[in-house]
């Protein structure tokens, strides 16, 4: 260990950049932990930074103590509890500070340093965006750099210089990481359970519906998930992506009731199959998003009766899963308590809407006819497709079909519903996202919270249960095209985007597209990269079927290789050539070594001359050129080409005959 | 188990470089030993504990830092040896010292790579001293070496001589050994006292006194700066015929013989501090003086080189050349 280089004070500059990098590593967990923890640790960087004369040194002794209660007093009164992610990284933070404050030689640095990268590992438990990631790697990058100032004599010469010092080390530990990355196994579950898991509120639908929470969600335009298609993917009308399915209602508010655990039975599929991959992002509900009917299921996923897909786990962090859906199918099996269930008419009903019903369902010939009608109603009469319909009361099917008929996909929905039910039709709520925005530089689908959507679901004797859209009766467009929320009216009439964009604009989506096909495949191929995406990915090098150890011995091996080969290739690289001046003067000496002359280590060139010369008088003139353009060459100034090809025609020339 | 422990184990068996034809000292890579740091266990473990970590919450940026840390240390490695492989080194010679005193042995390093080699510490084998740290240039030269006290008059051999080196990142040590058979003579350090020399061969002067001194006033010489300004004619000086000195002659010898043998007998070493002392004193005032030591005589001269003939006669006296 270079004992006398790290007990050397800091200089000013590299004391300045540490703290500023340090200050780097921690600032992003101002989201993350409360502010007052946030305030001591720069506090205690300001303190440091102010003490830079060794005289002052003195005054931090005594003020470690205080300060150390001071900052345990802050974690406590914050987070009272010590166990837990949050309070865990606040007190990291909190000894951190405190360990800036200690600061004074070259040696401290590196314990400030590593502390520095485990903050930024614990970065990585909140967040985990890509431009976040990308930061976060910076002020490692820089983290590396102020080590290798450590190790320099004169680290304050040329600090930037010393950036193309960090590029030799970052740009081969590249490859090595993501081979690491990449072929290091990957566990399908955690080693121990952590029980404390705080979770922010994630938007999304849930398993109820009361009228205005899917217009409310429409006002976001977070994505819920983006799907990659094989193949072509279904038109835009086709893709309904199937959520909670409601059956039960007060009136008011509509509900799943109890979960329908066991298997769909007896259904037949009529179309092709889709295949696709879906990211999802985090919902804290335990349901998936499908198009229709599933036909295989992720793992740790089941499908209940009314083909919901639900997960063993709320999805609490961005999931990936593997699909394949069949869009055109006949589910015949209807049980009793299906019936029951799809019929229940909820008491408030008033006779304003059974009567309407049952005079629907006497002027129609049977129960398509009744739903042509119902439809022909919404699509004839003036109804009005708003996000922001006027407040209901208690009975707000009632309300909206005969009164204020200004509503959202759910007011439609849920009045449908009614109407079939009333009729004695069997029907059901069906919520989750309609349509999407397609990425043609991604080729992903991307779906927002902005196209949750409600629809309805009536079993047919001949076709089983089948998809009704009654806000498509009213609105089309709604099915066709993303609704554009920037264009809604103050009158909440609702307008369609026009389709010829500027050039300007069309550039906008391309670049808006590039950012988010990014983004996916950040979330699929970094964050989300789990057991299920590394079989696939070893697969395509026949590599599948290997246990954990032996995968484990495969990546050992594989980094060992890696840095062999960057061994190597260092030693191509930077392989000593003696300059040219040197060469020719090593083989002028060779040529007299013929005759004994050969020149003596540590021998001057100009001794070198006189020894020749006296043993050698006849070689004199010869010799005395070729070590005048030598030494001017090597020792005066750096040899233009002109003198060296000089210098190469004289020893060519050379002969000790 | 890090690199200073085993150190000084490993020596016996260890890897030498020495000098070639052409008295220099190329590294060769296999000569380059390489351990880990403390601080390089420090951070495999927070590596360790980053993954660890990482396969627990499943949080796969975890493990990209993990595996980040992981190969920047790794690669470091390669770069650590990679700094003291290829280096090339000429050991310079050696000026010679007084005993008690810092013998320097210099080495000059060449980096013929387009790469600087940052943070090289020179220092002996045995580590007794602290290294001095230099940053080589990209093809170029820097001058460092080791310090070390010679204690006794003779040959001081600088004996083995470690380069060792830390950068980039401090995670792993370096290091490989040189011969580089230098040698530093070592004069006895002069004793405080000037010893009366009472020597047959001294003689009065018959031709006047050349030497210079305080006593008899032998003429002028024009005014040299570092004249003492008593000694200023000053009577001329007012005569305005310019500025001259009054030379003054010594009544002494202008020969004087440093003998052994006229010295009393106090052992050889305390002999050999009181002939360095009267060489220096000789020298000092510009005397002519010889050397008389059993076995050896240096006829008497004056000047840098043969202060330096005679002090190096003290230094090697009683010693068979090879030590």
């Amino acid at each position: 260990m270079n004992e006398r280089l790290h007990d050397r004070p800091l200089s000013s500059p590299i004391l300045i950049t540490a703290i500023a990098l340090m200050i780097a590593s921690v600032v992003p967990h101002f989201w993350h932990i409360e502010i007052s923890v946030l305030l001591f640790f720069l506090a205690m960087a300001g303190i440091r930074l102010s003490l830079r004369k060794p005289s002052h040194a003195r005054i931090r002794k005594w003020l470690m103590l205080p300060l150390l209660v001071a900052g345990i007093l802050i974690v406590y009164s914050e987070y009272r509890l010590p166990v837990g992610t949050k309070p865990g990284v606040a007190f990291l933070v909190t000894l951190f500070g405190l360990k800036i404050l200690e600061v004074n030689k070259r040696r401290d640095i590196y314990v400030l340093t590593f502390i520095a990268f485990f903050t930024i590992a614990t970065q990585f438990l909140f967040e985990n965006g890509l431009l976040f990631t990308l930061y976060l790697m910076l002020v490692m990058i820089m983290l590396v750099w102020l080590l290798t100032t450590l190790n320099r004599s004169e680290p304050e010469d040329d600090m930037l210089t010393n950036l193309r010092a960090v590029a030799a080390i970052v740009l081969p530990a590249i490859p090595v990481t993501i081979m690491l990355f990449y072929l290091f196994p990957r566990l399908a579950s955690p080693l121990w359970e952590i029980t404390s898991h705080e979770r922010i509120g994630v938007t999304g639908l849930s398993d109820s519906i009361s009228l205005g929470t899917i217009s409310q969600l429409s006002q976001s335009g977070a994505t819920a998930f983006r799907v990659t298609f094989n193949g072509e993917p279904p038109e835009q009308q086709e893709l309904y992506w199937r959520g909670p399915v409601l059956w039960e209602s007060n009136g008011r508010d509509w509900t799943t009731g109890p979960l329908l655990e066991q298997a769909p039975t007896g259904y037949e599929l009529v179309s092709d199959f889709i295949e696709y991959e879906v990211v999802m992002e985090a919902s804290d509900q335990p349901w998936l998003f499908a198009l229709d009917l599933p036909a295989t299921l992720p793992d740790n996923t089941s499908l209940t009766r009314d083909f919901r897909l639900i997960a063993e786990k709320p999805v609490t962090d961005t999931l990936q899963y593997s699909m394949t859906s069949s869009i055109d199918f006949i589910n015949a099996e209807f049980s009793e308590d299906d019936a029951r269930r799809a019929l229940q008419l909820p008491d408030r009903t008033t006779a304003r809407v059974r009567d309407f019903a049952r005079q629907l369902k006497q002027e129609s010939a049977g129960h398509e006819e009744f739903i042509s009608k119902v439809l022909a109603h919404f699509n004839q009469q003036p109804y009005v497709y708003t996000l922001r319909p006027p407040v209901l009361g208690d009975n707000p099917v009632d309300e909206f079909l005969f009164e204020t008929r200004r509503g959202y996909c759910e007011h439609y929905a849920t009045s449908f519903v009614t109407l079939a039910r009333a009729a004695g039709i069997p029907a059901r709520i069906v919520t989750g996202y309609q349509g999407g925005e397609y990425n043609p530089i991604g080729n992903y689908l991307r779906v927002r919270q902005s196209d949750a959507h409600a629809w309805a679901e009536v079993w047919l004797e001949q076709s089983g249960w089948v998809r009704v859209d009654p806000t498509a009766a009213v609105a089309p467009e709604r099915v066709e095209r993303e609704l554009d929320l920037g264009a809604i009216e103050n009158d909440g009439r609702l307008t369609f985007r026009v389709d010829d964009k500027g050039l300007l604009s069309r550039l906008g989506s391309q670049a808006k597209w590039l950012v988010d096909s990014v983004q996916l495949n950040w979330q699929r191929w970094v964050v989300n990269f789990d057991q299920q995406r590394q079989r696939n990915l070893l697969s395509l090098f026949g590599l599948d079927r290997l246990s954990r150890p032996l995968l484990m011995t495969i990546a050992i091996l594989a980094t060992t290789l890696l840095i062999m080969l960057f061994t190597l290739f260092v030693m191509r690289l930077n392989r000593d050539m003696p300059d040219p001046a040197t060469r020719l003067y090593q083989r002028f000496s060779g040529k007299l070594s013929a005759i004994g002359l050969a020149r003596h280590p540590n021998e001057g060139p100009l001794d070198y001359l006189q020894r020749i010369g006296a043993q050698r008088p006849d070689l004199r003139e010869a010799a005395g050129k070729i070590i005048q353009q030598y030494i001017r060459i090597r020792y005066r100034e750096r040899g233009t080409k002109k003198q060296l090809q000089a210098l190469a025609r004289s020893v060519r020339q050379f002969s000790v005959r | 188990m890090t690199a200073r422990t085993l150190i000084p184990d490993l020596q016996r068996f260890a890897r030498v470089g020495h000098t070639d034809r052409q008295g220099l000292i190329t590294i060769s890579p296999r000569q380059v030993y390489i351990l880990p740091t403390r601080y390089g266990l420090l951070f495999a473990i927070l590596v360790v504990v980053i993954l660890i970590a990482s396969i627990n919450s499943a949080s796969n940026l975890g493990f990209l830092t993990g595996f980040f840390l992981a190969s920047i240390g790794l690669v470091s490695m390669v770069l650590t040896w990679w700094n003291l492989a290829g280096l090339r080194i000429t050991p310079l010679s050696t000026d010679p010292v007084f005993a008690g005193n810092k013998a320097r042995f210099m080495l000059r390093l060449h980096n013929a790579r387009k790469r600087s080699r940052p943070g090289i510490a020179v220092s002996t084998a045995s580590g007794e001293t602290a290294a001095s740290v230099t940053d080589v240039d990209a093809s170029s030269d820097s001058t460092t070496g080791v310090m070390l006290h010679a204690l006794r008059r003779g040959i001081f051999r600088a004996g083995r001589i470690r380069l060792s080196t830390d950068y980039p990142l401090g995670l792993f040590h370096a290091w490989c050994y040189l011969q580089t058979n230098q040698q530093c003579i070592v004069f006895p350090s002069p004793a405080r006292a000037a010893p009366r020399l009472t020597s047959p061969d001294d003689s009065g002067t018959e031709s006047g006194d050349l030497g210079r001194g305080a006593d008899d006033f032998i003429g002028h010489r024009y005014y040299r700066d570092g004249d003492p300004l008593q000694h200023v004619d000053w009577k001329v000086a007012a005569r305005e015929r310019g500025l001259f000195s009054k030379l003054f002659g010594g009544d002494r010898a202008d020969q004087h013989c440093l003998d052994w043998e006229a010295l009393p007998d106090v052992g050889t070493e305390e002999r050999l501090r009181l002939l360095s002392r009267a060489i220096l004193d000789a020298s000092e005032m510009r005397m002519d003086y010889s050397l008389k030591l059993p076995g050896t005589e240096i006829e008497a001269s004056r000047g840098k080189r043969h202060e330096l003939q005679c002090l190096t006669a003290l230094a090697l006296f009683g010693l068979d050349g090879n030590e």
